[in-house]
């Protein structure tokens, strides 16, 4: 069996708060890390500000996973997070990767702002014993801090534990929609215009998601490279493992869940004045700012659910084939007309 | 009796690479080491010179003989980052490498209250230019030194220099270039980029931080908006900046215009840049003549009011010349700079009207 770390970087306070208050309060459910602790991982590594380090040894989710695994809290010099984000975090990627490959270790990789569903861990592991070398994941967004907070506290008063089987989160989204998500559904007259996914309604049982997002939560090089250009999730993962064979993406909200947690009034791509949804200009905006990886995850569907059983809903799905193919050929259309 | 005045000044590189610190060996350090530059500093005030740099990369400076000299001179001070830091991504990267290891050094000059004197990594330094920035600051006092270089051809210049005479001074293991000859060096091997600023060129420029006109074979009048802030003493020792200490850190450190000094004539202050052959930024693909609306449409997307006074400095940069048989030239150029900055302000009103 391959060893495996987990690995974390936080580029600033926000990420910090949440990571040490929701995120892995998460991972510390029953099913995920304490579920495969006495196999093969061998290391959880974050990666911080040298700032953020006390706050990381002080806190008791971390006692706490430290019996699980060894802790590596490691701190980078601060001025290096005052700027741009995406360089800082990429650049402690490229810092993880030469360490982890040094090691043979496969990366499980945990965002500072998620909430992992109770069991995510487990398939993980199942996936890569299997042999299984990049697990892609989507994400939604909450912004259900109540919610989250009685959970943690009627669930587990003892302890840093923030345990949520998968329909139960899922009904928590539901529940409580963030405005996000509801601008991406795809009949909201006030139509996103920055549709990096795009949901369609399963009434009271969720949603089917397309997305041109996708994490690799896990990932276990085939190809040895360290460097990137981009980012870890897009040339990287393209680098290293280059074999579609060798990628799973999780289309099931049962089996993973990843939320990602925004408490902010963030109204990104929420327009001020009605706005339908088209393929038209949802191919223009895959042409301007996406990539052909991005363009490709679009071909994929995610079950988002409560307990919907797909086969009734698959006039739904047909929908969504139906505008993603007219899409994604209209925008190829669009970039040949305009090489032409 | 009125005790003497003492202030700190910092000398500030950051360079990682192999290709960077061999280029500030060889090159860069070597001409700040001639005569009238770094060992011209006057005693009685206190230098240090601060080398930030990537971990692996320390003992290149530290065993350099180059730098044991130096810190006879002045206090040599050599940080290193993590490694991993300075590896890959986007070539915009390199910007924020730049500017964390700046704010490390500006959070390091805050408590002491020095003054920063900036070193670009791979630039020729004219003999004579860190002395006169000392006189300056200790005449003036000014809070800002600006001044105008010349991007040349990187390969030219280092194979010109391994076989011109000049180098006969490399036995002393410094480079000493005056002022004009190194401006004679400059102009003829200049860079695709700076051929691209001159307001007679075909393809003219789309980032228009600089506007040169000719003056012969002899030098010329440049107008810019983004001249190398030599020497900052900061008014605001402030780590919250965007891009970088040439822009947007300047203009918060040391806000108001009245504190600088733009340095007028390359006989004072001159340094070359060596710039390399495939850097074509903001070289236009088809032929484009120079255009005061575009410039001005430019300087007010890119640039702050404090940067925008430094158009109203003309700087003379040349080899020797009778500056008043060039006087058409400058006025010329005063025309024009009329014309750009009266457009400035209607598209500046008009992106504050669009935020």
């Amino acid at each position: 069996m391959d060893k495996k770390c987990f690995f974390t970087a936080i580029a600033n306070s926000r990420e910090l708060e949440l990571f040490i208050n929701y995120t892995l309060p998460s991972i510390l459910s029953k099913n995920n890390i304490p579920s495969i602790t006495n196999k093969y991982i061998t290391e959880y590594l974050i990666w911080a500000s040298e700032d953020y380090v006390d706050s990381l040894n002080k806190s008791n989710a971390i006692a706490q996973l430290s019996n699980y695994c060894e802790v590596s809290i490691k701190g980078i010099s601060r001025y290096f997070f005052m700027g741009k984000s995406s360089s800082i975090i990429s650049a402690l990627y490229r810092g993880m990767l030469e360490y982890s490959q040094k090691n043979h270790f496969g990366i499980i990789s945990v965002q500072p702002d998620a909430i992992w569903a109770d069991g995510n861990v487990l398939k993980i592991d199942q996936k890569a014993n299997e042999g299984i070398r990049a697990i892609l994941a989507g994400s939604i967004l909450t912004h259900s801090k109540d919610i989250l907070d009685t959970l943690k506290i009627s669930d587990n008063r003892e302890s840093e534990i923030l345990s949520v089987p998968h329909r139960k989160l899922v009904q928590i989204l539901l529940n409580d929609e963030h405005p996000i998500t509801s601008s991406q559904i795809i009949d909201n007259i006030n139509f996103s215009t920055w549709p990096t996914s795009i949901f369609w309604s399963l009434g009271d049982e969720g949603y089917l998601q397309r997305t041109t997002e996708l994490f690799p939560i896990y990932l276990y090089p085939r190809i040895n490279v360290t460097n990137f250009r981009e980012s870890y999730a897009s040339d990287f993962l393209e680098s290293a493992v280059p074999d579609k064979k060798d990628h799973y993406i999780c289309d099931n909200s049962d089996e993973i869940l990843i939320v990602r947690i925004n408490f902010e009034d963030n109204d990104r791509g929420i327009p001020d004045r009605m706005n339908l949804a088209n393929d038209v200009s949802f191919a223009l905006w895959l042409n301007k700012f996406n990539t052909p990886q991005g363009k490709g995850y679009l071909k994929h569907h995610i079950w988002i659910h409560t307990g919907a059983d797909p086969k009734n809903w698959q006039s739904t799905l047909k929908q969504s084939n139906m505008f993603i193919q007219k899409s994604l050929a209209f925008a190829d259309a669009i970039t040949k007309n305009s090489n032409i | 009796m009125k005790k003497p005045s003492k202030y700190k000044l910092c000398f500030a590189v950051t360079v990682w690479g192999q290709k960077y610190i061999d280029t500030f060996l060889t090159y860069s350090l070597p001409s700040l080491m001639s005569e009238n530059n770094i060992p011209s500093l006057v005693g009685n005030d206190e230098f240090e010179f601060l080398i930030r740099t990537s971990e692996n990369s320390i003992d290149q400076f530290i065993n350099s003989p180059l730098i044991k000299t130096l810190d006879k001179y002045v206090k040599v001070n050599i940080k290193g980052f993590e490694t991993f830091l300075f590896r890959g991504g986007k070539p915009a990267d390199r910007y924020w490498r730049m500017s964390s290891l700046h704010r490390e050094i500006i959070d390091y000059c805050a408590p002491i209250n020095a003054g920063i004197v900036f070193l670009p990594s791979d630039v020729i330094w004219a003999d004579g230019t860190i002395c006169n920035m000392q006189k300056i600051i200790k005449k003036r006092t000014p809070r800002v030194i600006v001044m105008c270089t010349l991007r040349s051809h990187e390969m030219k210049i280092k194979d010109f220099l391994k076989s011109d005479v000049i180098l006969n001074s490399k036995n002393n293991k410094c480079i000493t270039i005056s002022n004009r000859d190194l401006v004679r060096i400059s102009l003829n091997n200049p860079h695709e980029i700076t051929k691209s600023r001159f307001i007679d060129s075909t393809r003219f420029t789309t980032t228009p931080a600089h506007i040169y006109w000719r003056l012969g074979n002899e030098g010329l009048i440049a107008r810019g908006v983004h001249h190398h802030p030599l020497y900052v003493h900061p008014r605001h020792y402030t780590l919250d900046f965007k891009s970088t200490y040439d822009a947007d850190f300047l203009s918060v450190a040391v806000p108001n215009p009245a504190d600088y000094y733009v340095c007028d004539d390359s006989d004072i202050l001159f340094f070359l840049d060596l710039t390399a052959a495939d850097d074509q930024s903001g070289i236009p693909e088809q032929p484009a003549a120079a255009d005061t609306k575009h410039i001005a449409s430019w300087i007010a997307k890119h640039t702050g009011p404090t940067h925008r006074t430094f158009l109203d400095t003309p700087i003379w940069i040349h080899t020797g010349i009778d500056k008043t048989a060039w006087i058409k030239k400058l006025e010329e150029s005063n025309i024009f700079n009329k014309a750009v900055q009266s457009q400035v302000e209607l598209f500046s009103n008009e992106l504050i009207r669009k935020e």
